[in-house]
């Protein structure tokens, strides 16, 4: 199996605000290939999670186009591309509703997206809550019985209910206890490699992106400014932004010696992005040529940067 | 007065609060010093009575669902439990300070930062309005708020959250406290952002001698800023030492599966993450019968479940809660 799953071809989302147009995603292009693990990375407010609930429908679109399995995203193919790609989102609390029960959430995607017979629902459940490592025998407890790991791993029960192809993870593990993220991680891993899946993990943790994923798309101020190889783009970053990033992250090897490259100040406002690069005002490599003009997706073999330093 | 290295000394403190299931014993028979120019970290996942301990130091405890129930808690020699409120009062603020999670909750979205700032220095401090300014920009302006005279007339919204946190770390040194007790500072904060604070509290100890309990979950922090680290568990603590022995060595099974349930960036990709099964004990359940961590530990034998094994101290410096030989955890 291998092959392009999902195509992000120049996408534009805008938000009209009272301050003015909020350009959260601005020309963002992105694949991922089938059972392939994407991860997307960047700090609060870099457009991360607007572009995946594009993705998945949950945002309208200002311009350019989704396409899954070749088919272009519209709402007449609503229900099917919803069954195809599923989203399970950082704060279980917030996305399961308190007064159903796990059986009652689990069957009505069952049941909207008519996949099994009515007689059938109670065993189909079973099945999901297995699948996640949660004892079917809990399937009439309530949410608040639950700790916060089983109401997550309720949650992606309940968006592999309808049998997709590829799960789209909002910051599906950050709210947890690192013990009990290591479960959902691991979790994940195991239902990748039996189901096939694909997974598009949105994350603010790298150490989660270096883990999970086969190829890193880093975002700042709504566009993609570095992308390729997992490895290569952790381990030896050619955007200074993400070398600042990868940078700051706390090790837990206190031998590890390190160059911390604090950067000043704070991200600018997407509603006016500096002219340029983006990222010039605080960029430590800062050049000339830098605030004049905007720099492309240049391509260095293993990667593409969006940075001066990598064309030359 | 007892020793005086130690600023802080907590002695066997133990903290309860009534729920609707009973009482939960958010911290038993916890025990640590922090020294001058310390920077200390208490670690441990949610429930673990980290921030129960810090708010018992601050005399923050809601009332009257939780109390401290057993223990010393020791400041400069003296012993505040035997305190009076009014007593109490002057020494948080004046001599400790608290710099909470999340500053949006902490700061007050209707005053102006610097009618929060003036109100500390007029009235712990007893300067005059415009002393008091002075003072607060002096200090916002040490903390890295460019433009701090204009920026002051700002109301919190006005601030990211980075500049937000700058301003409650302002407000807890305008005292000029000797202590400064941060409960998970950065959690709310993005890792670049992170970094400008972490590096603000390390300036804070060079500057100014500050001893800094830092209550974190995030190991990486822990490993970077910290001189010796506390392991709390299930409101106990496990392990204590120098950061670099006990990242090095592990001497308790939690405190080696925390280390390898953490996925790093300086790693390779794909191995399976060391998880540590099942979830922490209740702590409204009585006294345990053993060993805290023994449902979930790798090292678990017989003895294990017959007696909660007692603070033990070696190599000097460090100490950890567990009968199982050192050579088999790390």
């Amino acid at each position: 199996m291998s092959g392009e799953l999902l195509r992000v071809r120049d996408l534009r989302v805008h938000y009209p605000t009272v301050h003015g147009v909020v350009r959260a995603v601005d020309g963002v292009d992105l694949t991922v290939n089938v059972g392939e693990t994407v991860a997307l990375v960047g700090e609060s407010g870099c457009g991360k999670s607007t572009l995946a609930r594009a993705i998945v429908g949950l945002e309208r679109i200002q311009s350019g186009d989704i396409t899954f399995n070749a088919l272009p995203q519209s709402p007449a193919l609503q229900r099917h591309t919803a069954q195809q790609i599923q989203m399970v989102f950082q704060n279980p609390d917030a996305s399961l509703n308190p007064r159903m029960t796990l059986a009652s959430a689990l069957a009505e995607p069952l049941r909207i997206h008519e996949r099994v017979a009515s007689g059938q629902t109670e065993g189909a459940v079973c099945d999901l809550l297995a699948q996640v490592g949660i004892d079917p025998s809990l399937r009439n407890r309530y949410p608040h019985e639950l700790s916060g790991g089983q109401r997550q791993r309720v949650c992606i029960a309940r968006a592999l209910a309808v049998g997709p192809r590829m799960l789209v993870l909002d910051e599906a593990v950050s709210g947890l206890d690192v013990s009990i993220r290591a479960q959902i991680l691991n979790l994940l891993a195991e239902l990748k490699e039996r189901l096939g899946l694909a997974y598009l993990f949105i994350t603010h943790d790298l150490g989660v992106a270096r883990h999970t994923a086969d190829r890193i798309y880093v975002m700042y101020l709504g566009q993609v400014v570095e992308v390729g190889n997992a490895a290569a783009v952790l381990t030896q970053p050619a955007n200074p932004y993400t070398q600042a990033l990868v940078s700051a992250v706390p090790s837990i090897d206190p031998q590890a010696k390190r160059q911390v490259v604090v950067l000043q100040g704070d991200v600018p406002s997407p509603i006016r992005p500096p002219g340029g690069c983006r990222f010039h005002p605080r960029c430590p490599k800062v050049f000339d040529r830098c605030p004049r003009e905007a720099p492309e997706l240049y391509d260095t073999g293993v990667r593409q940067a969006r940075c001066f330093l990598v064309q030359q | 007065m007892t020793d005086s290295a130690a600023l802080l000394e907590l002695r066997d403190l133990c903290v309860e609060f009534d729920s609707n299931d009973g009482v939960v014993h958010a911290a038993s028979g916890v025990g640590f010093r922090v020294g001058r120019g310390e920077i200390v970290a208490l670690v441990g996942e949610s429930g673990c009575g980290k921030s129960a301990t810090s708010l018992a130091i601050m005399g923050l405890l809601p009332k009257p669902y939780g109390r401290v129930s057993g223990g010393e808690i020791r400041f400069q020699g003296r012993s505040l439990t035997r305190l009076s409120e009014t007593e109490l009062r002057s020494l948080r603020g004046n001599q400790m300070g608290m710099v909470f999670q999340d500053p949006m909750t902490s700061l007050n979205p209707y005053l102006t930062v610097e009618e929060q700032l003036v109100e500390v220095g007029t009235l712990h401090l007893k300067l005059s309005r415009r002393e008091a300014k002075e003072r607060a920009i002096q200090l916002l302006d040490y903390v890295g708020i460019a433009d701090a005279s204009r920026r002051i007339r700002s109301y919190p919204h006005e601030f990211s959250g980075g500049m937000r946190q700058r301003v409650m770390i302002v407000m807890a040194l305008l005292c000029d406290p000797q202590l400064l007790i941060a409960d998970e500072p950065t959690t709310a904060l993005d890792v670049t952002i992170q970094a400008q604070i972490l590096a603000l509290l390390q300036q804070l100890r060079k500057d100014r001698g500050l001893s800094i309990l830092l209550i974190t979950h995030d190991l990486g922090i822990v490993a970077g800023v910290c001189d010796r680290v506390i392991v709390m568990y299930a409101g106990r603590i496990l392990e204590t030492g120098p950061t670099a022995d006990l990242f090095k060595a592990p001497a308790h099974p939690y405190t080696r599966a925390l280390l390898n349930s953490v996925p790093r960036v300086d790693a390779p990709a794909g191995e399976r993450l060391h998880s540590i099964e099942g979830l922490p004990p209740r702590l409204d359940r009585g006294p345990f019968t053993g060993c805290s961590f023994a449902p979930r530990c790798q090292h678990v034998r017989e003895a294990c479940h017959q007696g909660e094994p007692e603070l033990v101290q070696f190599d000097g410096q460090r100490s950890r809660r567990c009968i199982v030989p050192r050579e088999e955890i790390a």
